[in-house]
């Protein structure tokens, strides 16, 4: 048994790419009827997915003991067993597998052929653990490309729409261009240093001045990434793609997309680049403060949801940014945690959101604006209880995980100095209020339009999803308080976070 | 003044033909008269790669990329088979490249300054026996970038299964 323990970092990796190819050939031998299957068994590998992941936590402490001869040579250089890779899989696993809950009904609903879809995200998610966990700037580049071509193809999923066609252009294209620029940074990098990993690239900078090629391969990886994590101004494919993209595409794009882009983010700003910091610190504080303010502005004036909160996200990422601003050499700080934090529960309550739109959107996505969620509270009050919730989150309202998640990074950044940018930020999210509140205020107190339609049942499945992405955000807001002692305290989450982002 | 090596000679030869043939694969009209300048850009890297004395990755560069996978790219767009007049209409596309070659200008005067500065009187060392030959090659790929190297093909299916995906017929 202990021969095998070596396999158990790769673990996830090698099922999440197992199970893409087996549902592709699945697909081929099952007859055209009962295709309705693979979405049970895309259930079961994404949960074996995350089974995966926690056995691959669990084993870490064994690996490192082995003798060396049990090690592959081969793979050492890649440490699959950084503690930030681990939270990611678990994460990016419990994404996958609240997509594949909100696609089994969407795709059912919407007439879309079962054929590629669970593939491709399968092949997504694969991409992105390769990210999280790659330690060189090749591999990094690999698992975003194959992260990037998978969406690319599920945002255009729906080819008869136009608005999808649309969003899958701009999206391919930006994409295309922002990969382009990646490599060319990389490959001025690699001019100057002679190394693509992060660590030596790392050393070479601690000996060396960065010189005017390095400094310009840094400025194009970041210009690259920053299309990446669509942080303004790169943010231009962001809206279109969001809204072009089926629901639970969207959801997949808001939470483990952009939760894969900043572990990419943290990785080369956090490891690689760390040492030259003072000359990307004053463009990620520019992109941060953009990004806040572009994103809140724009979210408002928004009539559509899906563009309102793809602008929402983006406001998300400027957040975020921040709190890369904030990364410093010492390793006594907590931000490299707080920015987990904060990712965990963005991603959380995205799910939830984005699994209530998909089954209120109704049928074609028809039901789109804000004024069609009108009266939403009484047709249905669950759905509109759960959305109100994680709007509230979203804001930062004291008792839910959103204000912890803001607490955390915004005090975190001003303990490294960051004040005026935290400020700012605080100002945004003042801000944000407007917007939020608006569908809160549509679904509640506007009347009802459209009261003579026959009123569907909220499948059983979706409100397992939204009740669960609300009890998350609840627990983490609660849970500071750690009433009755029944539910364990969220000081266990902080401190595994802690031991986390110690790379 | 150093004197101007051969080699020298024989580099700017071959990438003035490289930058030549990639200029004229965006501003061709015709698909197949883009794709065969592409020929010529992947044989005068051939060329740069021959320079080097890197056999293995000259043979390489010429069967794989300026045979096999040009040769795919024009069988696509033989198939295809578009009429000039099927094509969208590209209006005043010498004043487009005109502007953007204006607009990249301060950029490649950047990149330049940059390699001028950083590299300018650095002295380099020759690389090292066998460069580019098969055995380093080999190792390079098979145990330094062994897990990127075989990622690649996961790369390759994603693309394949999205575009079958996207354009395939449906019943």
């Amino acid at each position: 048994m202990d021969n095998l323990i070596f396999i158990a970092p790769y673990l996830p990796l090698g099922l999440a790419i197992l199970s893409g190819i087996s549902l592709l050939l699945l697909q081929v031998f099952l007859p055209l009827k009962q295709r309705g299957w693979l979405t049970y068994v895309a259930l079961i590998e994404a949960a074996l997915l995350i089974l995966a992941s926690s056995l691959s936590f669990l084993l870490k402490g064994r690996v490192s003991s082995l003798p060396a001869e049990l090690q592959p040579q081969a793979m050492a250089n890649y440490q699959f067993f950084s503690n930030i890779a681990l939270f990611f899989y678990l994460l990016l696993a419990v994404a996958l597998l609240a997509t594949i809950l909100i696609s089994a009904v969407y795709l059912e609903r919407e007439k879309l052929v079962y054929g590629e879809y669970y593939a491709l995200l399968f092949f997504a998610t694969s991409g992105m653990m390769v990210l999280v966990s790659a330690n060189d700037l090749m591999t990094l580049f690999i698992g975003l490309e194959i992260m990037s071509m998978s969406v690319y193809a599920l945002v255009g999923y729906r080819r008869e729409n136009p608005w999808s066609n649309e969003g899958l252009f701009k999206y391919f294209l930006l994409g295309a261009l922002a990969s382009a620029l990646l490599l060319y940074g990389i490959a001025l990098t690699y001019g100057t240093t002679g190394t693509v990993s992060l660590r030596e690239i790392q050393n070479f900078y601690l000996s060396q001045p960065i010189g005017p090629l390095g400094s310009m391969g840094l400025i194009l990886i970041l210009t690259g990434l920053g299309f990446k994590v669509a942080a303004v101004p790169f943010h231009s494919w962001s809206p279109d793609a969001y809204q072009g993209a089926p629901l639970p595409i969207t959801g997949f794009m808001a939470t483990a997309v952009k939760a894969a882009a900043f572990a990419l983010l943290l990785k080369i700003l956090g490891e690689g680049f760390l040492v030259v910091r003072s000359y990307w610190l004053e463009i990620v504080m520019v992109l941060s403060a953009l990004t806040m303010i572009t994103g809140n502005v724009l979210a408002f004036v928004q009539q559509n949801i899906k563009r309102m909160l793809a602008y929402s996200s983006i406001a998300h990422t400027g957040y975020l940014l921040m709190g890369l601003s904030a990364l410093n050499l010492q390793n006594d700080n907590q931000i490299r945690s707080a920015i987990l934090y904060y990712l965990f529960i963005y991603v959380v309550s995205s799910l939830g959101v984005f699994t209530a739109l998909a089954q209120l959107s109704g049928q074609g996505e028809k039901y789109q604006r804000f004024e069609d969620y009108a009266g939403l509270g009484k047709r249905h009050p669950f759905s509109a209880l759960v959305l109100t919730l994680l709007m509230f989150s979203f804001i930062g309202i004291p008792p839910l995980g959103g204000f912890f998640a803001k607490y955390y990074l915004f005090s975190e950044a001003l303990r490294q100095g960051q004040g005026l940018l935290v400020a700012f930020a605080i100002f945004n999210s003042i801000l944000s209020i407007a917007y939020y509140l608006r569908l809160v205020v549509v679904m509640y107190f506007q009347p009802d339009a459209r009261s003579e339609e026959t009123r569907q049942s909220t499948p059983v499945t979706v409100s397992m999803a939204l009740a669960l992405s609300a009890f998350c955000t609840l627990w983490a807001g609660f849970a500071p308080v750690n009433f009755l002692g029944v539910i364990p305290g969220l000081s266990p989450l902080v401190e595994w976070l802690h031991i986390a982002a110690i790379f | 003044m150093k004197p101007i090596m051969e080699t020298t000679i024989y580099f700017i030869i071959f990438a003035s033909i490289a930058v030549l043939g990639g200029f004229s694969t965006i501003t061709r009209r015709h698909p197949l008269s883009a794709a065969l300048s592409l020929v010529v850009t992947l044989i005068a890297l051939a060329g740069l790669y021959a320079l080097l004395a890197a056999d293995f990755l000259f043979v390489i560069q010429i069967l794989v990329y300026a045979g096999a996978i040009m040769a795919l790219m024009i069988f696509v767009i033989m198939l295809l088979n578009l009429k000039q007049s099927e094509m969208p209409p590209e209006e005043q596309i010498e004043k487009r490249v005109l502007v953007t070659l204006a607009l990249l200008a301060p950029l490649f005067f950047l990149v330049q300054t940059a390699i001028v500065r950083q590299f300018g009187d650095a002295a380099f060392q020759p690389v090292a026996e066998g460069f580019g030959s098969i055995k380093p090659v080999g190792m390079l790929l098979y145990q330094t970038y062994f897990l990127p190297f075989e990622i690649i093909s996961i790369l390759l299916l994603v693309a394949l299964v999205g575009v079958v995906a996207l354009a395939k017929r449906r019943a």
